[in-house]
């Protein structure tokens, strides 16, 4: 079973997302902050984070950035934020996809899949 | 002696004084005229001396042979010696020389005549005396000194007004210019500037409306005026001054120095921090805005199936998902608004990005029946600019000019665009409601309290857009009549 880091600090949005991907047969860990999501990573190993990027004290982007730039660090990072796209983009951020908020499940659902799976969500099963 | 100096001036005014020695020229054929001379200088108590020259060798120098002369004394005219002819031959030389014209008998007649014709005095020969000589001499000297202040301060004064950049006129107390330098002619679009012309007549036009109600507020001192010349709107500071023209006639004194610049660069400033203060709060908000969108987004997916089996309920199901998109649209012109544009220019077909701006606004045009008079001068070449983004910018303006026109029974859509030189000028005009000028004077302004909230975003986004590519975008528009906008882009922007 593939594992999914979720760092999102807005409870009510990680608990839809969790509900769905382990629905979709995914083990979700969910954290609300960078540490407690760097002690999950250490931990579990998880095969793909997903982070919102304005969070309260530590900012996801730091965060992210750290990882990406860590050379063992190999996973694939998916952003949600509700930041402007434009914005990202101009900040060091090389996450692997960018999601804007607000979006379907569905459109998480299928950006999971593609990097964990390689291939389409509807030729999947986790 | 054509350019008088104020040491000059204080020159003549010693002569006068005949505090210093002065220099008489007598033009003569007749010896016994200038033995005459001789004895008067001499009976004088003050330093003059007298040099004399036939009038046929001063005709053939003219001021050559007066160089270092402080007065030409002209003798009685002879046969071959005309008073008339050696004062205008003088006079068109351009000499300011005092001319003193002896003449044998009194003739009231042609006395004036050589007046006229430049003489500075007559004196009767049999008069002439030591008294009257230095009194002519005194007399001829401060009048000369007087018209050289007043040929000074002319000057001067044409000086202030041909060399300033701030538009001035002098005029009437009813109005009627009196003078007026070219920054002032150049306020007014028409030819009818000119000397007599009434300047409130000259601002019946609607387009001087500021300046005309200045006038005719009757408040002089300093005031804040706008004129649009054309199409662009000037702002100017007038200063009014009440003036005596000559005796207990008043007048007016203007001057109207142009502050569009500073009004506009203040405006700009002030623009750009609050943009800058906006834009960290418009990313606070858009995260914070987007976050419980998201959670109402993903809620909905999850109630869908449920919701969806009645068709009552999907309509409202319809109207929540329009309106999660409605707010998102709303924080993307926000961000869009609170941020400077990243342009990426490249040569472009201005008839490509109007063929895609009227595609796109083909829907809206259709169902409100609006007629589109395109004027598109020929042969426009590529035009470097950020296609994608003048684009958005032009849809805007469109729909704008056609919500404008949504009450309109004949709905006509006008789009012009030519060239000149490098400069593209790109039109939208319609016949809709219009603006007042208080709507029109913020209609850019996002921030603006009393602006119409998404309209105000989408201008100031399109601004925004413009000054991107280092153009100017300006709009005109009359209640009830219609709104035009002008954009003009630099061919070669960044």
């Amino acid at each position: 079973m593939k594992k999914i880091l979720l760092l999102e600090d807005n409870l009510e949005l990680a608990s839809m997302i969790v509900k769905e991907l382990e629905s979709q047969g995914y083990k979700v860990d969910h954290a609300t902050t960078p540490g407690a999501a760097l002690r999950l990573l250490i931990n579990n190993d998880p095969d793909l984070l997903l982070s919102d990027v304005m969070l309260p004290y530590t900012g996801g982007l730091d965060f992210v950035e750290a990882l990406k730039e860590d050379a063992q660090f190999k996973k694939p990072v998916i952003i949600v934020t509700g930041m402007d796209k434009d914005i990202l983009d101009s900040t060091r951020i090389t996450a692997d996809r960018v999601i804007t908020k607000p979006f379907k499940m569905s459109e998480l659902v299928e950006a999971v899949r593609t990097y964990l799976h390689g291939i389409p969500a509807s030729e999947v099963q986790a | 002696l054509l350019h008088p100096t104020k040491n000059h001036i204080a020159d003549l005014m010693n002569l006068a004084l005949l505090h210093t020695p002065i220099r008489v020229r007598l033009v003569t054929d007749r010896e016994e005229e200038h033995h005459l001379l001789k004895e008067v200088c001499r009976s004088l108590q003050h330093d003059i001396s007298l040099d004399s020259i036939t009038p046929a060798r001063l005709r053939a120098e003219l001021s050559g042979c007066l160089s270092g002369s402080h007065i030409v004394v002209l003798g009685e005219e002879t046969t071959g010696f005309s008073n008339l002819d050696v004062l205008r031959d003088l006079r068109r030389d351009n000499l300011s020389i005092p001319i003193i014209v002896l003449s044998g008998k009194s003739n009231g007649k042609k006395a004036v005549e050589v007046m006229k014709a430049g003489a500075t005095d007559v004196i009767l020969k049999r008069e002439l005396g030591a008294e009257l000589f230095e009194k002519t001499v005194r007399f001829c000297m401060e009048r000369l000194a007087h018209h050289h202040d007043l040929q000074l301060h002319t000057k001067l004064l044409d000086c202030l007004f041909d060399r300033s950049n701030d538009a001035m006129f002098i005029s009437s107390k009813q109005w009627e210019l009196i003078l007026f330098n070219k920054p002032f002619s150049d306020l007014f679009e028409t030819n009818a500037v000119s000397l007599g012309a009434n300047l409130k007549n000259l601002c019946k036009s609607h387009t001087y409306e500021g300046l005309c109600n200045a006038l005719d507020s009757g408040q002089f001192g300093d005031s804040e005026v706008s004129v649009t010349i054309q199409g662009l709107k000037k702002y100017y500071s007038m200063n009014l001054k009440h003036i005596v023209l000559s005796g207990s006639e008043e007048g007016v004194l203007g001057t109207l120095c142009d502050t569009t610049q500073g009004r506009n660069a203040e405006r700009e400033r002030v623009r750009n921090e609050k943009l800058q203060l906006t834009a960290h709060m418009a990313r606070v908000l858009a995260h914070e805005v987007r976050n419980p969108l998201t959670n109402i987004r993903l809620s909905l997916d999850y109630l869908d199936d449920v919701l969806s089996k009645s068709q009552e309920n999907r309509m409202y199901v319809d109207i929540i998902e329009r309106n999660v998109e409605r707010i998102n649209a709303l924080i993307d012109d926000l961000m869009r608004t609170a941020k400077p544009f990243e342009i990426d220019v490249h040569p472009t077909s201005i008839a490509h990005i109007i063929d895609n701006v009227l595609k796109k606004t083909k829907v809206h045009r259709e169902q409100l029946g609006a007629e589109v008079k395109l004027h598109i001068q020929d042969n426009i070449p590529q035009w470097w600019c950020d296609s994608e983004k003048i684009e958005l910018a032009l849809v805007s303006l469109i729909t704008h000019a056609l919500e404008a026109m949504c009450k309109v029974a004949s709905p006509v859509l006008d789009l012009g665009i030519y060239a000149e030189s490098d400069i593209l000028v790109l039109t939208i005009g319609d016949n809709g409601r219009g603006m007042s000028r208080e709507v029109t004077d913020n209609l850019f302004d996002a921030f603006d309290p009393g602006g119409q909230g998404g309209v105000n975003l989408a201008m100031a986004t399109v601004k925004n857009i413009i000054q991107g590519h280092e153009g100017y975008i300006s709009v005109q528009s009359r209640e009830g009549y219609g709104t035009k906008f002008e954009i003009r882009l630099p061919k070669y922007a960044l």
